[in-house]
């Protein structure tokens, strides 16, 4: 399915440098004010990151900085603690991303109907991604407030609960209050990206589905998600980056508690740089952090590869 | 300047490029000008240059905050009196001046002076980030005025490393109302004796302490109760460096342990809320200022809650914090500092101690002054400042790699089974590892 | 047969009313009370027996908002940071999806977009010390340009995948023959490209936007000067060191909401609007 112009160029592009830059040039044109800010900015950060981590780098013992190769890293997994936050951490990104895919699918068909106050209810599911995080987080821990928190008041009025839960604050329910707020403040990303890609879909398509008598599940099955295949999985592969990634949201809902039960890496990297000062360990973990990034990306790959070949 | 210039130039020329490429062969380009992108950089003329030092301020006051009216009036009263000085000031909240000050000092581009907290201050020294200070301010006629133990606070090493500019000492708050329907007419003075009005204070259906088992505030209560049972997370040694000596020395090891007991002992008795390990200080503050916590240990801010809810608020009074053997309260000490690489040192301290004098202070700090000239007035000031003597702050150590255990330790106490003991020796040994990592561990446990 | 399906598109459509009463309400329920909040007078901001309504409303903390303080330069700071970086990263995207969607088999350049996401996995944590010091050297500290830039390059891997995966649905022979009638790379993508993938563009064009309305850490990180801060960055103004505002804090909060939700209504309209009239020149 290429498309045939560059095929062509493709068979003699190694004999002729001067038709290899016509045919080629522009590619490379077009990306490269992408790849100058990335360079400056991700890049070099980046690479600088990466010879840190062999370095005992300790802002507080300035003297002690030296190259320890491996060191971090080995003190970094050979900490237990250190598996309980991945696997935490997992939890965390994987519970955010399918529980924010869940929701922002829904929505976005829901949204796509030809129903009255379209506009109306667009508005009001798009809200949540706009309220700053920091007011997010304060405002959810005042709403989830066992003492004075509105929600358990109202559960406990209507009488689903018999008395109010501490839902940041018991090992239990944290994790999972934790996620469902991250989700309510991402899901409607997921929503308008949706929808964009819903939208491409040609209504004659649906219709003409509808009249040989697909019913709405074979509709979603067999149109909506194929043809949404592409959008979704480029953000949920970016979700799985930022929310692995992520430390405020759990800080500000949780400080990583209680007694480290929502604890992940992220936090973890945090802590050790800007509040230990370790800034070479805090290195070592941001790449390994990277790289099991890179492995869940390339399973992911391999997955869908292999779904696409069978 | 000039970059900034170049900058909005290649902005205009990706868009300029776009609007012109995007046009097909076959059909005409609309060739209209779209070459300004409206930046109109007015030339700043250059005024001809006196000789004023301008000193970046980076402070938490908000200008348009009506508690600090005064400190801004201040400022532009510095400048008035200092024709050579003109202090700029910004407002930076202090949670994001913690680590903006580490990010810019580090690269050598610091403010000339800036709020900082006290449990900062040995982290920034070590960061080598503190000029001394000692000899300007052995200098300054008023030192005197200032208490020492504040001096202290603000010293590492022995060097003086901020200079302070206003107060916040913690004090036990209680609602009188609910102890007087309770028949509680003193405030407790000791522990057994909180535990003991506790039982009566049950029966009003409120929590008749509280604590908070998360965040900033909460270690700061703990180190308060090792004092109070006459120990601390680190002593200083003979050679200057610092040790946790629990491990090694089991009379000290005893006073942490009660200290654990007591925390065990308020979950079980219901003393403290049952939910209190996840209680940050917003929720302590709160719960307290709605009168459904009794009694609690607390600063002056406090009363900025009256506003909020002026019914619970009215009986609230001020006493001195129970202990176990030892009186002892948390102070906190908000400081000026300037900074290694500021090239404006000698201008920053003339500032700061002119901040400090009597004469400032009366203007901008009447409650909570650390000068001891400025006569304190109403329940709040008064209350809190009178405890001056029994105030202490963080022990001269890196605090960043203990805090996070001293508030496991917590929570530990309060939501596992683990015995105080085991507890204790488990916080013990995380610090003495923080200050290994961090070269301030002392090889030579003193007998 | 055809009264039941007549039937069952009624049922169907009353479910989807139930459902989107039940989002909306998991949506807007936090910031209906921010709402609530924001109008309480001070003494029921927080009670013991929390409610939705209040029978003494005010706007005394949107006059201390909006008026007495600096809240109204920090929004025009904000939507001037947002929209540059919007109108940039969307512009240098928009030519990095095409070329990584349309040219993927020049080498390198699938290498490339593999290396954009590579490259925005480093944790922003790690990158506040070499980011400043950029700035610095660059002698951008205290400028929008800081922010910008910054705000940019987080967005590109972004915006650009996203364009790519959209622009990987769009038929390629439309292009073909637009090549042929003598139209450049730029004209195929600003004639062609564009008005088919108008929701995509809003899409990500949103996510730009609200990625540089919300940050946080860089924005103050990288502004000191009160009249370039940003928004997020100035609401904890609003925090003291132990107490908060609450009222003045969701009053800036709706402030900051309400805008671009209006914003975003707006663009659906006009959207959809051009949809339709597309469709049926088409």
């Amino acid at each position: 399915m290429q498309p045939r112009l560059e095929e062509e160029s493709r068979l003699n592009l190694s004999y002729r440098p001067k038709k290899y830059i016509k045919k080629h040039g522009v590619a490379y044109l077009f990306m490269l004010p992408a790849i100058f800010f990335l360079i400056i900015l991700f890049v070099l950060p980046f690479i600088e990151v990466f010879k840190m981590s062999f370095y005992s780098v300790n802002l507080l013992n300035p003297e002690a900085e030296a190259f320890i190769f491996l060191d971090n890293f080995i003190s970094a997994l050979s900490d237990p603690t250190f598996y309980q936050y991945l696997y935490q951490g997992l939890i965390w990104t994987f519970g955010s991303v399918i529980g924010e895919y869940i929701v922002g699918i829904v929505t976005a068909i829901l949204l796509n109907q030809n129903i009255r106050g379209k506009t109306f209810f667009r508005a009001i599911i798009f809200i949540p991604w706009l309220v700053p995080i920091v007011v997010a987080a304060m405002t959810w821990r005042w709403i989830l407030n066992p003492d004075f928190g509105i929600f358990n008041v109202m559960l406990v009025k209507v009488g689903i609960l018999d008395e109010s839960i501490n839902w940041l604050g018991t090992a239990g329910t944290a994790m999972l209050a934790v996620i469902f707020v991250n989700v309510w403040r991402t899901f409607p990303f997921y929503t308008v990206t949706l929808l964009a890609g819903l939208q491409s879909i040609p209504k004659e398509i649906l219709e003409a589905a509808e009249i040989d008598g697909a019913g709405i599940w074979q509709r979603f099955w067999y149109i909506i998600l194929p043809s949404l295949k592409g959008v979704s999985a480029v953000i949920i592969i970016l979700h799985v980056i930022w929310t692995f990634n992520n430390f405020d949201f759990i800080w500000l809902l949780t400080e990583g508690g209680p007694l480290h039960a929502t604890e992940t890496l992220a936090i973890t990297t945090y802590l050790e740089a800007f509040e230990k000062y370790h800034f070479g360990q805090a290195s070592a973990l941001s790449s390994i952090m990277i790289l099991i990034l890179i492995g869940i990306i390339i399973a992911y790959f391999k997955v869908e590869k292999k779904q696409n070949n069978g | 300047m000039k970059l900034k210039r170049r900058y909005s130039l290649l902005v205009g020329f990706f868009l300029t490029s776009s609007l012109l490429l995007s046009a097909c062969g076959s059909s005409g380009p609309s060739s209209s000008e779209t070459n300004k992108s409206g930046t109109n950089n007015t030339k700043e003329n250059s005024v001809e240059k006196q000789e004023k030092v301008v000193l970046d301020l980076w402070w938490s006051m908000s200008a348009n905050n009506e508690e600090h009216k005064n400190h801004y009036a201040a400022i532009e009263k510095f400048n008035q009196e200092h024709p050579n000085i003109e202090v700029k000031p910004q407002s930076i909240p202090l949670e994001q001046a913690k680590d903006k000050i580490i990010t810019s000092a580090n690269a050598g581009n610091p403010p000339d002076v800036a709020d900082v907290l006290n449990e900062w201050l040995v982290s920034y020294h070590r960061m080598g980030i503190l000029p001394d200070l000692t000899e300007d301010i052995n200098k300054w006629e008023e030192k005197e005025k200032i208490p020492q133990n504040i001096w202290d606070t603000l010293s590492v090493d022995g060097k003086i490393v901020a200079v302070p500019s206003e107060l916040g000492i913690r004090a036990f708050l209680y609602h009188e109302d609910i102890l007087k329907a309770a028949g509680v007419t003193e405030p407790p003075k000791t522990w057994d004796e909180l535990l003991e009005l506790s039982a009566k204070l049950k029966e009003q259906g409120v929590a008749p302490f509280g604590i908070s088992g998360q965040s900033a505030r909460a270690p700061q209560e703990l180190i308060v109760y090792f004092w109070q049972s006459g120990t601390d997370i680190a002593h200083q040694m003979p050679d200057g460096k610092y040790r946790n000596l629990w491990a090694e020395n089991p009379e000290e090891l005893q006073k942490a342990v009660e200290v654990y007991k007591l925390y065990k002992t308020m979950l079980k008795d219901g003393v403290i809320n049952k939910d209190s390990a996840s209680w940050g200080y917003r929720e302590l503050d709160t719960n307290f200022a709605q009168g459904r916590v009794a009694t609690t240990v607390n600063g002056p801010w406090i009363k900025n809650y009256e506003a909020e809810q002026p019914e619970s608020m009215k009986d609230v009074q001020i006493a001195a914090p129970p202990y176990n053997t030892v009186p002892a309260t948390f102070m906190e000490v908000g400081s000026f500092a300037t900074f290694e690489g500021s090239e404006h040192k000698k201008e920053a301290i003339t500032f700061m101690t002119w901040w400090l004098s009597e004469e400032t202070q009366k203007l901008v700090n009447p409650g909570r002054s650390p000068n001891t000239g400025v006569v304190q007035d109403g329940k709040w000031g008064e209350g809190f400042n009178k405890l001056l003597d029994q105030g202490r702050s963080f022990p001269g150590i890196s605090m960043g790699g203990i805090i996070q255990p001293m508030i496991d330790s917590i929570q530990k106490s309060l939501l596992t089974e683990e015995s105080p003991e085991e507890i204790a020796l488990w916080l013990g040994e995380q610090i003495n590892n923080s200050l290994k990592e961090n070269g301030e561990l002392s090889e030579s446990p003193a007998k | 047969m055809f009264k039941s399906r007549k039937r069952q598109k009624l049922i169907l459509k009353i479910i989807t009313y139930i459902m989107l009463i039940f989002f909306s309400i998991y949506a807007i329920f936090p910031v209906l009370w921010m709402f609530s909040t924001s109008i309480k007078p001070d003494s029921e901001v927080r009670t013991e027996d929390p409610t939705f309504i209040t029978m003494n409303p005010t706007v005394e903390h949107y006059q201390s908002v909006l008026i007495e303080s600096e809240f109204g330069t920090y929004l025009k700071n904000s939507a001037y940071v947002s929209t540059m970086t919007t109108l940039i990263s969307m512009f240098i995207a928009l030519l990095a999806a095409y070329t990584l969607s349309r040219m993927s088999k020049t080498p390198g350049i699938r290498a490339i977009g593999i290396g954009m996401l590579i490259a925005q996995m480093t944790p922003v944590v790690m990158l506040i010390i070499p980011l400043y010091v950029f700035m610095m050297k660059a002698n951008l500290l205290d400028t929008y340009a800081s922010m910008i830039i910054t705000y940019t390059t987080f967005t590109i891997p972004v915006v650009t995948w996203m364009l790519k995966s959209f622009f990987d649905s769009i038929p390629i022979d439309m292009e073909e023959s637009a090549f042929i009638d003598g139209c450049t790379r730029f004209g195929v993508i600003f004639r062609i490209i564009l008005p088919i993938s108008l929701p995509a563009l809003v899409a990500t064009g949103l996510y730009a936007f609200v990625h540089a309305w919300s940050e946080f850490v860089l924005g103050y990180t990288f502004i000191s000067d009160d009249s370039l801060r940003t928004l997020t960055p100035g609401l904890s103004l609003l925090m003291g060191l132990w107490t908060v505002d609450w009222g003045r804090l969701m009053a800036a909060s709706v402030v900051i909401v309400v805008p671009v939700a209006i914003g975003f209504v707006y663009l659906q309209k006009l959207i959809i609007e051009g949809l339709t009239a597309g469709s049926t020149k088409g």
